[in-house]
């Protein structure tokens, strides 16, 4: 049996997001200490409901819809075992499903994986899409419930220094600072002055925040891209856009508009390595932006908003790196980038970007549990 | 022979008085002797000087030369272009109103009709996902223009030069020259009248306009020989954006504008608007009333006189309605304590708008942010005193006004007060004919083309 367990709140389908790509690395960090380290992924879409959760009343499913697996019993506490020492959770979601298994077992070590500050990241997202709607006691249930985590568990990792600060705050326990990482190697990379290459590349889910960052930094392409280049949207954020962007054609009449709502692996590292400018337009959130480490690494230009920087701001002044404030200047940038004839002189390769080095304090602190 | 080409899509088109940038494609077009003017409609067509439309109708050009065009495959004008859906809507509109003898409509105003129904439909149906993710597409502007290389009808000749200084990106002109100019060897001089979509967006009525500025410039920047500009202000904007889009900065040269005959010659021309009574004080504003002219400062300060109980001259705006001032109109319409202070004159004809310059008191200006400020300078041929917003183009153009910040009416109020004080700022004006000359001049120097000056003829001034 596995000594240590690690839950997910997510489906295991093809559908990839930062969060999935993010625990993937840690299940291999976890994997290099425990060979039969067993994941569990907890699939919700055919769960139903006997009660509503207040939440419910108060704002609609694709807002909070996370919060559901709170009100559930997964009877997770039967993967359990005497043999199990550790358990990892990922994001605050499956607390109830940790209570349980605490209770069953009040031995066993918990370690809370966080991706963001949730109940601030919560917030944001309800501020800008209901206004005035009364959706307070929903980020005070998320607030507390964070610093119950925060309390109760043996160790905490946070994605920024910034994250990790706020934890501390309700624990004595030295919270770990995981970045996000990359698996981008120096030797991929491309030649960006290739004819195919004149795009700029956006990749990221249909996370508000991602949406949102499109809408504002790269609005109305068809009227301000140069004449030869496209805009490459990959993940689920097409979704959203396609109604606005499908088709869209460029002053001269060319498509500037290339979405894709899924894509394999290799293909999406072919279209990272080629792309002549990686953009990275996140309006607003907590964490850091998992797209950004792998911006950083490639050897394309990059172009950022100021809350996509987050957790990586020592690289912002780096080789063929903007970091910009407003949607005129991201544009401007923009289409610098695409014009530009010279390469990106080798970024200094980043080492400490690459998820073996970035988890590295991850792998350490289970070691610690596991012996201690 | 080498051929110089003026494009005047904007002034041959424009309804109304010829008013800034109009005016200035429009004065240039009677001054310089081109071989014919260009307008973009099914590509570029060539017309003679003689045509130059009296009142400003389609049906009033003919073209000297019949260009070859195809309809499928011709340039689309941006301002005419619908979407696909649009057209089918309106062909069914057109269908409906044949077989219903619907024909008493006018075909614009069935357009405006079937236009909003579009319209209605599509909110409906994209409301759910506007409403999801909190935006909506913006259709009040045009989709772009389809152009197609194969396409491109126009007079040109290699060797031939071609003026643009209209209101180029409603049109795409620039984006069409960029393709003719691959094809042949023309040289294209452009006109930049200022950066403020680029470095003020906020100041524009919305984001979609201000992203296709930005278009515009970089195109702009990338096709041109030369651009003509009318400041070191400017000038040094234009250098750094073309530094940030990685382009390289064409060949720049500083043209003092014209100011027009009917004001040079306003002592013959002049009309009193008749809500202001002769032998008044008072103080003027000229533009239209737009967020960034700033024209709610100027109710401020009439505010803050009144508190103060401070007396100022009477305030005069003449400027027609613009965007985003709809509150502040509504103020100014409604607001009794205003009434005997402050005047506003929506329709001010150009000999009205002399007789104002000439009796004002002062001149105010208290803009966010200015490409060149035609008034202050037309003011000066009437010797006017100057109060302006202390920007850098104010500073560089008119350094010897007086200046005040355009956040703070208190300043202003003070200059105001200080009026019989002050003395009259000495400004050098100019003809459009010696604009006219130093663009000759200009593009002789910089691109060793002959351009000759025209003999002057009676244009009917609209």
């Amino acid at each position: 049996m596995s000594k240590i367990l690690y839950l997910l709140p997510y489906s295991k389908d093809g559908h990839v997001h930062g969060g999935k790509v993010r625990s993937d690395w840690i299940s291999r960090k976890l994997l290099e200490i425990d060979k039969s380290l067993a994941v569990v992924y907890v699939d919700d879409r055919n769960y139903v409901s006997v009660k509503k959760p207040f939440w419910r009343t108060l704002v609609p499913k694709e807002l909070a819809g996370d919060l559901d697996f709170l009100t559930r019993d997964y009877s997770l506490e039967l993967l359990v075992d005497s043999q199990t020492e550790i358990v990892v959770f990922e994001q605050p979601w499956l607390w109830g499903e940790i209570e349980r298994i605490k209770l069953k077992y009040p031995n066993i070590r918990i370690v809370y994986s966080s991706q963001n500050v949730e109940w601030e990241l919560k917030r944001k997202i309800f501020e800008r899409y209901l206004g005035n709607m009364d959706f307070e006691p929903i980020i005070k249930f998320v607030l507390e419930l964070e610093i119950k985590i925060a309390k109760t568990v043996n160790a905490i990792l946070a994605v920024s220094a910034e994250d990790a600060n706020w934890y501390q705050g309700f624990t004595d326990t030295k919270v770990i600072l995981a970045k996000n990482g990359t698996s981008l190697k120096h030797d991929e990379r491309a030649d960006i002055r290739a004819n195919d290459s004149n795009y700029g590349l956006v990749v990221g889910s249909a996370h508000p925040p991602n949406i949102e960052g499109v809408i504002t930094y790269l609005s109305d392409p068809d009227v301000w891209l140069p004449r030869g280049s496209f805009i490459k949207i990959v993940g689920s954020l097409s979704s959203p856009l396609e109604p606005y962007w499908s088709g869209l054609t460029n002053r001269w009449g060319e498509p500037c508009v290339e979405l894709f709502d899924s894509m394999p692996e290799k293909e999406l590292n072919e279209v990272i390595r080629k792309a002549k400018v990686i953009l990275l337009p996140i309006s607003y959130g907590g964490g850091t932006n998992l797209k950004t480490a792998e911006a950083l690494a490639s050897n394309s230009y990059v172009v950022g908003s100021r809350s996509a920087f987050r957790g990586f701001d020592e690289y912002s002044t780096s080789d063929g790196v903007f970091k910009v404030d407003s949607s005129m200047e991201f544009k401007i940038r923009t289409i610098g980038c695409l014009n530009e004839v010279k390469s990106v002189t080798e970024r200094k390769l980043l080492p400490e970007l690459h998820w073996n080095n970035s988890l590295a304090p991850v792998r350490s602190k289970i070691l610690e549990l596991l012996n201690g | 022979m080498a051929k110089f080409w003026m494009n005047q899509t904007t002034s041959s088109t424009w309804q109304g008085n010829q008013v800034g940038i109009s005016r200035v494609e429009y004065e240039l077009f009677k001054n310089l002797d081109s071989a014919g003017f260009i307008r973009i409609h099914n590509g570029f067509s060539e017309y003679s000087h003689e045509t130059y439309p009296s009142k400003n109708s389609d049906e009033e050009f003919v073209p000297t030369k019949s260009l070859p065009t195809n309809r499928a495959n011709s340039f689309v004008n941006a301002k005419r272009y619908l979407s696909r859906k649009i057209r089918i809507a309106r062909a069914i509109g057109y269908l409906l109103s044949a077989f219903y003898d619907l024909s008493k409509f006018s075909d614009f105003l069935l357009d405006k009709l079937i236009f909003l129904s579009y319209e209605v439909l599509r909110k409906l149906s994209s409301a759910k996902l506007g409403l999801k993710w909190g935006f909506s597409r913006d259709k009040r502007i045009p989709q772009n223009p389809v152009l197609q290389k194969s396409a491109l009808s126009h007079p040109f000749q290699n060797g031939d030069l071609i003026f643009t200084c209209g209101l180029d990106w409603d049109y795409r002109i620039i984006e069409n020259l960029m393709l003719i100019k691959q094809e042949i060897d023309i040289k294209i001089v452009t006109v930049v009248f200022d950066l403020i979509p680029v470095f003020n967006p906020e100041l524009l009525h919305n984001s979609r306009h201000s992203s296709s500025l930005l278009g515009h410039f970089s195109s702009l920047i990338e096709v041109s020989d030369l651009v003509l500009i009318n400041s070191k202000s400017t000038q040094k904007q234009l250098a750094n954006l073309a530094n940030d889009l990685r382009l390289n900065l064409p060949k720049i040269r500083i043209i003092p504008w014209g100011i027009t005959d009917l004001i040079l010659n306003f002592e013959s021309e002049l009309d009193k608007p008749s809500r202001v009574d002769s032998g008044i004080e008072f103080i003027l504003a000229v533009g239209t009333l737009e967020i960034r002219k700033n024209y709610e400062l100027l109710v401020q300060v009439v505010k803050l006189s009144q508190e103060d109980k401070v007396s100022i001259p009477l305030m005069v705006f003449a400027g027609r309605p613009g965007w985003g001032t709809h509150d502040l109109m509504q103020r100014i319409r409604n607001d009794e304590s205003l009434r005997d202070k402050l005047i506003w004159l929506e329709n001010v004809s150009d000999k009205q708008l002399n007789w104002l310059y000439s009796n004002c008191k002062a001149l105010l200006s208290p803009t966010f942010s200015e490409g060149f400020g035609l008034p202050v300078a037309e003011s000066q041929a009437f010797k006017t005193k100057l109060i302006l917003s202390d920007i850098p183009i104010y500073r560089e153009l008119f350094s010897s006004a007086l200046f005040a910040s355009p956040f703070d009416p208190k300043q202003w109020l003070k200059l105001i007060c200080r009026l019989d004080d002050s003395s009259v700022p000495v400004f050098e004006t100019y003809t459009w004919e010696e604009s006219a000359q130093s663009i000759a001049l200009a593009i002789s120097d910089e691109l060793d083309f002959e351009v000759r000056l025209r003999q002057r003829v009676d244009f009917i001034d609209s």
